[in-house]
């Protein structure tokens, strides 16, 4: 292999890393606050597209900016669903069976709800910029790759700084490190995690609407990212953020590397071997890791 | 007139663990600007008495009442609207968090809402600083020791500007040193107008710091008065240490 192409390699590595851990983000909000692992994420992920398609071909609203704006959508209805559905659930430390079963009937719901509407077609959004290319040396990268893994950027940066700057991002940190502790602080529970479902889903729509210009889609869509998503999380550990982007720089670095060796539809069985090999190997994820090098300093 | 509206009242206050009752018609009230503790053997409903006035737990009969409000059962985050903070027993700090960010999540919740984020830090560090832990503001809060650990948490809970502060066993697990300086602590906070309600198995603690004692055994009310009284109330004497033998020679 050639260093270009190893560098090519690399570069397309790390866009991909930037809009696996928008997808992935999302869960790790509603795990780490609500110990809930959202199955319907890739419903949600499902609507983002449909939705940034919508605004695309109605309004001629740009793709990327269509894909922004599905996140106060997605947000105000991911608030209603915790209002409606998951606010009754139990409150655990852990996931429960209702909490898994509800998820994964609510993906059933918006899946079919998704063939109501759109039909069971292949959808795509394209532009002039979807094949275009930028040319750094003898490097090529499609711009919208680029574009989106700026956006993906953006968007984590912003929910980063907002955990860690505001007093409600603080609350939610709060409620993700000791659930106890911050009742007895006087955070609010319900509202806090009603908000904190919402900011998932919106991320769970702002990463459909992004993969939705990249990939095409259909009301089955976010089924194989919803795996990506778990392995990423499990590589991550369950509940921080910047375990998030190094899981997905992970995988996408196997992802992309795989490619030199096995053919690209055994794609997923990839991602699924490392899920296992991480389970046996790994199981408290990078993180732990990383703790563990902490402790031995 | 005395006690129009006490900060706390406690009245008739049962709670039950299947056929047996943990707590038993408990009443009590307490006074503004007092260290008011309770104590009682193991076993005697310290802990059932006190979760249930800090909200965790709901009393099967009686009422919970601060000054005239009913506040039987209500959730942590209506207390400290009320004025009413609580420290636990195990340390519970946000460990992934600074010292300093430990104590601003509590800001934002407290009586008035503070708004603006120096005003916020300003007042997370006033906390920090009468709990006597400002040096360790910028160390994440999992390093701390337990001694420490305990001040953040009455930081924390002094950081919502409580008018009650529930504390329970505060100085357990600490050395006579630290146990004399939480001791001195609690004090400062009484006297800086936030009436006290201290739980504790430590006998000699509790009498050296309380203005008033409740002592508790089997889940009833055994006495109630100053720690002079309680010490010398038979009734308690006998509850902790026992009857005395009767010689059959």
């Amino acid at each position: 292999m050639t260093l270009v192409d190893f560098t090519s390699l690399m570069v397309s590595a790390l866009l991909l890393a930037g809009i696996y851990a928008v997808m992935s983000v999302g869960m790790t909000v509603i795990y780490g606050v609500m110990k809930i692992v959202n199955l319907a994420h890739a419903g949600f992920m499902m609507l983002g597209a449909y939705l940034a398609l919508e605004l695309f071909e109605r309004f001629q609203i740009d793709p990327i900016l269509a894909a922004f704006l599905t996140f106060p959508v997605m947000f105000l209805l991911g608030g209603a669903v915790h209002w409606v559905l998951v606010r009754r659930l139990p409150h655990a430390d852990e996931p429960t069976l209702p909490s898994l079963l509800l998820m994964f009937g609510l993906w059933l719901v918006l899946q079919n709800l998704g063939y109501l509407i759109w039909g069971n077609t292949d959808r795509s959004i394209f532009t002039p910029r979807t094949l275009s290319v930028v040319n750094v040396g003898p490097i090529a990268i499609s711009t919208l790759r680029l574009v989106v893994f700026i956006a993906a950027l953006v968007c984590l940066g912003l929910l980063e700084a907002w955990l860690h700057y505001t007093w409600f991002g603080r609350s939610v940190r709060a409620l993700i490190q000791n659930r106890y502790a911050a009742l007895i602080t006087g955070v609010h529970e319900d509202r806090t995690a009603g908000i904190a479902f919402g900011l998932g889903i919106g991320f769970a729509g702002l990463a459909g609407g992004l993969l939705g210009s990249l990939y095409s889609f259909d009301p089955d869509f976010g089924r194989a990212f919803l795996i990506r998503a778990f392995v990423i999380i499990v590589l991550g550990g369950l509940d921080s953020i910047s375990g998030v982007a190094i899981g997905a720089l992970v995988l996408a670095l196997v992802e992309t590397f795989s490619i030199i060796f096995v053919p690209a539809g055994y794609q997923l069985a990839i991602s699924f071997a490392l899920l296992a090999l991480v389970l046996i190997v790994l199981p408290g994820g990078i993180a732990s890791l990383l703790a563990k090098a902490r402790r031995l300093a | 007139m005395e006690d129009a509206d006490p900060i706390l009242e406690v009245d008739k206050v049962t709670r039950y663990f299947g056929g047996l009752a943990a707590v038993k018609d408990v009443s009590f009230k307490v006074r503004q600007g007092q260290i008011f503790g309770f104590m009682g053997p193991n076993g005697a409903g310290k802990t059932t008495l006190f979760s249930m006035i800090a909200g965790a737990l709901k009393p099967s009969s009686g009422k919970i009442r601060s000054r005239g409000r009913d506040i039987t059962g209500a959730p942590a985050f209506k207390l400290i609207k009320l004025g009413i903070a609580r420290t636990h027993q195990i340390v519970r700090p946000f460990r992934e968090m600074t010292v300093l960010e430990n104590v601003q999540v509590a800001v934002h919740f407290g009586k008035q809402a503070v708004t603006g984020r120096a005003a916020a830090r300003e007042r997370a560090i006033e906390a920090l600083g009468y709990a006597g832990i400002d040096q360790l503001a910028n160390y994440p809060a999992a390093i701390l020791s337990v001694g420490h650990q305990k001040r953040l948490e009455i930081a924390r809970a002094l950081a919502t500007d409580p008018d009650l502060l529930l504390s329970d066993e505060i100085c357990g697990g600490l050395t006579h040193a630290e146990t004399s300086e939480m001791l001195a602590l609690l004090r400062r906070i009484r006297d800086s107008g936030t009436t006290v309600m201290y739980v504790e198995h430590d006998v000699k603690a509790i009498t050296s710091v309380c203005d008033r004692i409740m002592v508790l055994n089997y889940g009833r009310k055994l006495a109630e008065g100053t720690p002079d009284e309680i010490q010398n109330d038979p009734a308690v004497i006998e509850a902790y240490l026992g009857t005395r033998a009767r010689g059959r020679s």
